[in-house]
């Protein structure tokens, strides 16, 4: 899990990465990242913002991916909001308190837990709206096992903005897993 | 026709019941009312667009309309502006009727008695349309999802 930043693009993971081998019993160390695809919004043209669907790879302490079924991705929210054209108009997102699961939704295919090869989309992702803005959210993560056993995985980072209609910047960075991904529109 | 109007008395007494209690604290909160009041007061258009906030809403389905009448008082839920809220909430509470996460909150009792109460309190016509429409959405989207109770 050691060394810089994964950019988003970079190849962290390859389409090697859960193929073959036999399956691996390590407890999960973290995650790391695969891969990401925009999610788009209903009015491609007029709406303001980005959205991603994101997949992670359970990986063991030594960052060897981990073909671990059935563990459950929460996450634990905060975002705070504010329109560019008016900086009043500005404030906390009143999200449910305490740990919630991150999936499933229709974004990631109804998926609640981790697959045999011990991937999880976290999807949709981002924020978008009638007007400029910026967005900035806090979603700190963790992977309940089938034993009840929690794996922390960080805090996730994540920046949206958009300044006109139909484009749209998310950074979402994750420093303890050492992840980094830029999505633009 | 007697049957019916019974039922339509009970069904608006039962909701003013539940709308009153708006004005009454709750030490647990059970309803989520301050929080479905908070998303209530939001911009629609921003809570749908949110991805984590939307999905909070849509699993919760009928828990939403329960949330509201707790955390609400009849002259509040009535507001013209507020009312309209109220709709797009509900229509965003059974957008995805297969992700509720509770079964029984898949069944939109409380929500339809809720949207059944505003349109008797309202003399707009295009208001009760909007509201019938509402309704007329929810009902739909439930039997998306089969009810398992």
């Amino acid at each position: 899990m050691g060394g810089e930043l994964r950019e988003g693009g970079r190849a962290i993971a390859g389409s090697g990465l859960a193929n073959g081998g036999e399956p691996k019993s390590p407890a999960p160390g973290g995650v790391a990242y695969v891969g990401h695809v925009e999610i788009g919004p209903s009015n491609p043209c007029d709406d303001f913002g980005m959205k991603i669907g994101i997949d992670y790879q359970l990986v063991t302490a030594s960052g060897e991916p981990l073909q671990a079924a059935g563990y459950v991705f929460e996450e634990n929210l905060y975002a705070r909001m504010s329109a560019k054209s008016d900086p009043s108009n500005s404030g906390e997102v009143p999200f449910e308190p305490g740990w919630h699961p991150v999936g499933g939704t229709p974004q990631n295919r109804g998926q609640t837990e981790t697959d045999s090869a011990g991937r999880f989309r976290d999807a949709p992702v981002g924020q978008y709206w009638y007007k400029a803005f910026t967005y900035i959210g806090t979603q700190e993560l963790r992977a309940v096992g089938p034993s009840g056993n929690v794996v922390k995985l960080g805090t996730t980072k994540v920046t949206v903005t958009s300044d006109s209609k139909g484009h749209g910047t998310l950074v979402l960075i994750n420093k303890k897993m050492k992840i980094k991904v830029e999505a633009s529109r | 026709m007697k049957i019916v109007h019974v039922a339509q008395a009970i069904v608006i007494c039962t909701a003013s019941s539940i709308a009153f209690s708006g004005a009454l604290e709750s030490a647990t909160d059970r309803y989520d009312s301050k929080l479905t009041r908070s998303w209530v007061e939001s911009d629609p258009a921003f809570l749908a667009g949110n991805s984590w906030l939307e999905k909070s809403v849509y699993r919760r389905g009928d828990r939403i309309a329960l949330g509201i009448a707790h955390g609400f008082t009849t002259p509040e839920i009535l507001e013209p502006a507020r009312l309209d809220r109220v709709l797009a909430i509900l229509r965003l509470a059974f957008s995805q009727p297969a992700f509720i996460s509770e079964e029984q909150d898949a069944d939109p009792a409380v929500t339809t008695m809720l949207l059944s109460f505003l349109e008797r309190h309202q003399s707009d016509p295009d208001v009760r349309q909007r509201i019938l429409e509402t309704e007329k959405y929810i009902l739909m989207q439930s039997k998306k999802k089969p009810q398992r109770r």
